[in-house]
């Protein structure tokens, strides 16, 4: 996996499994709360995604359940899985501070130009 | 019983591998069940004979693309199909490049802009004095960017480039088509649109797993292919007594299959030091477009103008290119074929994850 960047459909759906086991659906509804209604996943996208993290060791299946006449399938982050999620998530907030950082700092340069 | 929703739905899902559908097919239809209810739960039954979406049925076949032409990370099978689609895609897309640079250095000698350079014999363009079409004639070197970003891997870049560039050739042959005083639509024109939309699609196997290739010899292959073209370009000027001779050995479609050739009987005299069928699969993708287009060219030499002797030369030669491309093509498939069922079934390497982590 760190070969590759991490792609924003499968940085949510990790999230998503941060604090339990979640079945397919469970993971499109979970990640449209987690993005603010922004990332949708259509189910080809879902299944695509969750693939790659179980082929990647990140993810892995949980348990198995009936519900109404078909087996539900939950699936769980692994240890490997939390510390991509970690990682990633800590690359992101440092990028997002520079950011914030140099915006601050127009901003005020600006304000001065202005004023 | 499963409603038709879920029929339709599993329809759809037979675009996957069937190792892949083994192993998600069901999950995904309970899924994709389960949020079709959510999303209507006042009408069940509305949503039992519904149909799966256009959205939804695109993200199962950009799924199915992604599987079956394998990147980094697939099984030996499916990443040779994509290792050869996406090699079709930069040789395509390296036809059209140097194709267009020869194209344009023709261009202007012809039209006595090359300093030092003798006069051509052929010295009237096409278009002659017409200025918007001599500019629309330049629009063939949209073509190398597409190339160029290709080969650095700025994929997206290189499909959005390719695109812009495939729509003149589009605008060009639609126009003719649509215009009845020049025949309408013949299998001729049609052709001549198909080749140079191939490279574009198969730029859909450059996904992001698709591993980075050496750049170096794709881009020394450009200025060699456009010299090579060069010189065809020259050695095809009508010098008196050549005219249909060279025509047919020189002409796009000869030149497709005179490089297809070369390079099949280089690719199987090499041997087989590559444990994956990428070339011969690659170059047996390539070979029926240029055998169309190479068929139905030759069948124009027959039909238009008087039958003479060069008519006879041309036809001639065209039909042995087109023998030979058979041949070629059968032997690149059957090699290809053979090598692939050599390496190990998607089923001993893939999409068993799940298998392996249950319990």
């Amino acid at each position: 996996m760190a070969a590759r960047a991490m792609t924003e459909p499968a940085f949510f759906i990790l999230t998503a499994l941060v604090d339990a086991p979640r079945h397919g659906y469970g993971i499109v509804g979970e990640v449209v709360d987690l993005s603010g209604g922004r990332v949708r996943l259509k189910i080809g996208t879902l299944y695509g995604v969750l693939d790659r993290l179980v082929a990647d060791g990140l993810v892995e299946l949980d348990r198995e359940e009936p519900h109404q006449g078909r087996l539900r399938r939950y699936y769980r982050l692994t240890d490997s899985g939390l510390d991509a999620l970690s990682t990633e998530a800590t690359r992101q907030a440092a990028n997002a501070e520079a950011a914030t950082r140099r915006l601050g700092a127009h901003r005020a340069a600006t304000a001065g130009g202005i004023g | 019983m499963s409603s038709l929703l879920e029929q339709r739905y599993r329809t759809v899902l037979r675009l996957l591998p069937a190792d892949y559908r083994q192993a998600w097919g069901d999950d995904m239809v309970a899924s994709f069940m389960q949020a079709a209810y959510a999303a209507a739960p006042e009408d069940p039954e509305g949503v039992e004979i519904s149909r799966p979406s256009f959205a939804e049925a695109a993200s199962i076949a950009a799924l199915a693309l992604r599987l079956r032409l394998g990147g980094s990370g697939a099984a030996p099978r499916p990443f040779s199909w994509g290792e050869a689609v996406r090699r079709v895609a930069l040789i395509g897309l390296l036809a059209q490049a140097a194709g267009a640079l020869s194209g344009v250095i023709l261009l202007t000698w012809a039209l006595k802009q090359l300093p030092g350079a003798m006069p051509l014999p052929d010295a009237t363009p096409a278009f002659g004095g017409n200025r918007w079409l001599a500019l629309w004639s330049f629009t063939v070197l949209l073509w190398l960017p597409a190339y160029l970003s290709a080969v650095h891997g700025h994929h997206r870049a290189a499909r959005l480039l390719a695109a812009v560039a495939f729509l003149p050739v589009l605008v060009g042959g639609v126009l003719t088509m649509t215009d009845a005083a020049q025949g309408g639509v013949t299998a001729t024109r049609v052709a001549w649109l198909v080749l140079p939309a191939v490279p574009l699609l198969a730029l859909a196997a450059f996904g992001p797993d698709a591993p980075r290739m050496r750049t170096r010899p794709w881009l020394i292959a450009l200025p060699v292919g456009t010299v090579v073209l060069v010189a065809v370009g020259l050695a095809a000027q009508p010098w008196p007594g050549r005219e249909q001779l060279v025509l047919a050995l020189a002409d796009w479609p000869g030149l497709w299959s005179a490089g297809v050739t070369a390079a099949a009987v280089a690719c199987l005299s090499v041997g087989r030091r590559d444990r994956l069928p990428v070339w011969p699969l690659a170059l047996a993708l390539l070979v029926p477009p240029v055998l169309a287009l190479r068929v139905i060219t030759v069948l124009d030499y027959v039909r238009m103008g008087a039958y003479t002797h060069d008519t006879a030369v041309a036809v001639t030669i065209g039909v042995i290119q087109s023998v030979v491309l058979v041949t070629v093509g059968a032997v690149l498939a059957g090699t290809a074929a053979h090598r692939l069922r050599r390496l190990p079934a998607p089923t001993d390497t893939a999409h068993h994850h799940t298998a392996a982590t249950t319990g």
